[in-house]
């Protein structure tokens, strides 16, 4: 094999490392932004006197 | 880079990138589904658990108007009772009223983890406490007259370890696939390429000479369909060089049969000449040398004519067919050869069974002038001559016919070979080269036809050229 294929080989075997790698950030990052995301239910105000009639 | 190699290069990162895209949809998905699932338990455990101490406003006999303590103290009695009943080591409950926990035995702070502010009156989220995962809930909830925010906290480190899990799978399923394809790949492109390697040496091989040899690869595949079309080529190859092999022995057996042809009359030149010039002859003598001079430089002379016609047959000659009337080409050819059959006293008996033959004029006179001649020569004075004209469906003949000396039959494959003469003394004697009949026979072939000789030693020879009809050429 020459320079030009052990170049490809090496490039192959980073970028499967970095896809292996990559997935437990992946899932990392879901459960980071699920923390850091809070879901807020407000209530609906009544309606005030003024604009009840209306 | 070899070809397998670099296939196999291609393909792996081809199978890395597919594979991995369907594997990170895959494991995203499945724990946004895990999360989802653990907080929607939080949420339906805290809504089941606001249900049962709502019930406390419609089954307790207090008065509403009740000094605060009281009321928090009912309130806390139920939290307790139900939350003892419901939590679990990985579930608290809380509860916060004016801002205080009313209630909270477990090990987090949940006010801390969630805040509710008027006008939220529930939430939920995911935060992390003592490095542990945990799915927060509250809900703000009217109880005796009293504004209460029940807090559920969940402990989802068993989920998370699920997603681990999962993820940790992915990645081991894309490392075997990886490797897997890292080993089948290259011997499944090796076995494909095998035929490749075949056509290589083959090709190595043949340009080394050996033109016979073939792949022999008979798959229906385009490798296939490569090989056949290179053993095509290789015989096509193999044909023409055997062809001009042929052809250039046959030209050095010409030429070698030419200068030795050439020899004869230039010696008798060089002998009578020099006999002229360093002999006193008498008047008689120097005739005789002159004469044989002469004779010999005829010789050579038509030797040159023929070797000329038949080079000229054999570098592919341009052919100008067209329809000759028998008859007339009979006559034309009695004219040509009138001096020399008158010499020896024969008679040309001409038939014409056909009216016309198709071909080209100065050849087809050609080829009648020289079997004529060759006729002549070997028939005995007052002997005739036949030349006939004969047609079929589908092909011409022209026939010259004696009945002179004949040829032996073993000898009759060879007359047409260039230079050959069955009786070489006489021939020359009679102003033969041993060329007629090669220039028949191409004349024959380049009308697409054959020179067929009948010979009966003693008896005589018939000489025809077949050749197949076609349209006529102007």
């Amino acid at each position: 094999m020459n320079k030009k294929g052990l170049a490809a080989l090496l490039a192959l075997l980073l970028l499967a490392f970095l896809l292996l790698s990559g997935l437990s950030w992946m899932t990392e990052r879901i459960i980071h932004d699920r923390s850091q995301n809070a879901v807020l239910v407000t209530a609906t105000p009544p309606p005030t006197y003024d604009n009840y009639y209306q | 880079m070899k070809l397998w190699i670099k296939q196999t290069l291609i393909c792996l990162m081809v199978i890395l990138l597919s594979f991995s895209a369907c594997l990170y949809l895959f494991v995203a998905q499945q724990a946004k589904q895990q999360l989802d699932i653990a907080a929607e338990s939080n949420i339906q455990n805290l809504e089941v658990f606001c249900e049962h101490l709502s019930t406390l406003d419609r089954t307790t006999t207090i008065d509403y108007t009740a000094d605060a303590v009281t009321r928090h103290a009912l309130i806390q009695y139920t939290f307790s009772t139900y939350a003892h009943l419901l939590q679990s080591t990985e579930r608290s409950y809380s509860l916060v009223v004016d801002g205080e926990y009313l209630y909270n035995i477990s090990a987090w702070q949940p006010l801390q983890l969630l805040t509710m502010e008027d006008p939220v009156i529930s939430a939920h989220c995911m935060a992390t406490a003592d490095d542990l995962p945990l799915m927060v809930a509250a809900k703000t909830i009217r109880i005796l007259d009293t504004l209460a925010t029940v807090y559920v906290v969940q402990d989802v480190s068993a989920t998370l370890d699920q997603i681990d899990a999962l993820t940790r799978n992915a990645q081991f399923a894309l490392l075997f696939c990886l490797l897997v394809s890292a080993v089948l790949l290259p011997l499944t492109l090796r076995r494909t390429l095998r035929p490749l390697r075949t056509l290589t040496q083959a090709s190595e091989k043949i340009s080394g000479g050996q033109y016979a040899l073939r792949t022999g690869i008979a798959s229906r595949d385009e490798v296939g369909e490569l090989s056949r079309s290179f053993d095509h080529m290789a015989e096509t190859i193999e044909q023409k060089i055997n062809d001009l092999q042929e052809q250039a022995q046959r030209r050095e057996m010409l030429l070698g049969a030419l200068t030795h042809e050439m020899k004869t009359p230039m010696t008798s030149i060089i002998g009578f000449s020099d006999s002229l010039l360093s002999m006193p002859l008498t008047e008689e003598g120097r005739m005789e040398a002159a004469h044989e001079i002469h004779e010999a430089a005829l010789r050579t002379e038509r030797l040159s004519q023929k070797m000329m016609q038949l080079i000229s047959m054999t570098d592919c000659p341009v052919l100008v067919k067209r329809p000759l009337a028998a008859a007339e080409l009979f006559e034309t050819v009695r004219g040509a050869t009138a001096n020399s059959l008158e010499e020896k006293c024969i008679t040309l008996e001409t038939h014409c069974d056909a009216a016309s033959v198709t071909g080209d004029s100065d050849l087809i006179f050609s080829l009648l002038t020289n079997l004529i001649d060759n006729a002549i020569k070997a028939s005995p004075a007052g002997q005739s001559i036949c030349l006939s004209a004969k047609e079929t469906a589908t092909h011409y003949a022209l026939i010259v016919a004696d009945h002179g000396s004949g040829i032996p039959k073993d000898k009759i494959a060879l007359v047409t070979e260039p230079f050959y003469r069955v009786d070489k003394a006489r021939s020359r004697k009679m102003g033969g080269a041993g060329l007629g009949l090669s220039l028949c026979r191409m004349i024959a072939q380049a009308h697409g036809g054959e020179l067929h000789i009948e010979s009966q030693e003693g008896e005589g020879t018939a000489i025809s050229m077949r050749w197949p009809k076609e349209d006529a050429h102007e």
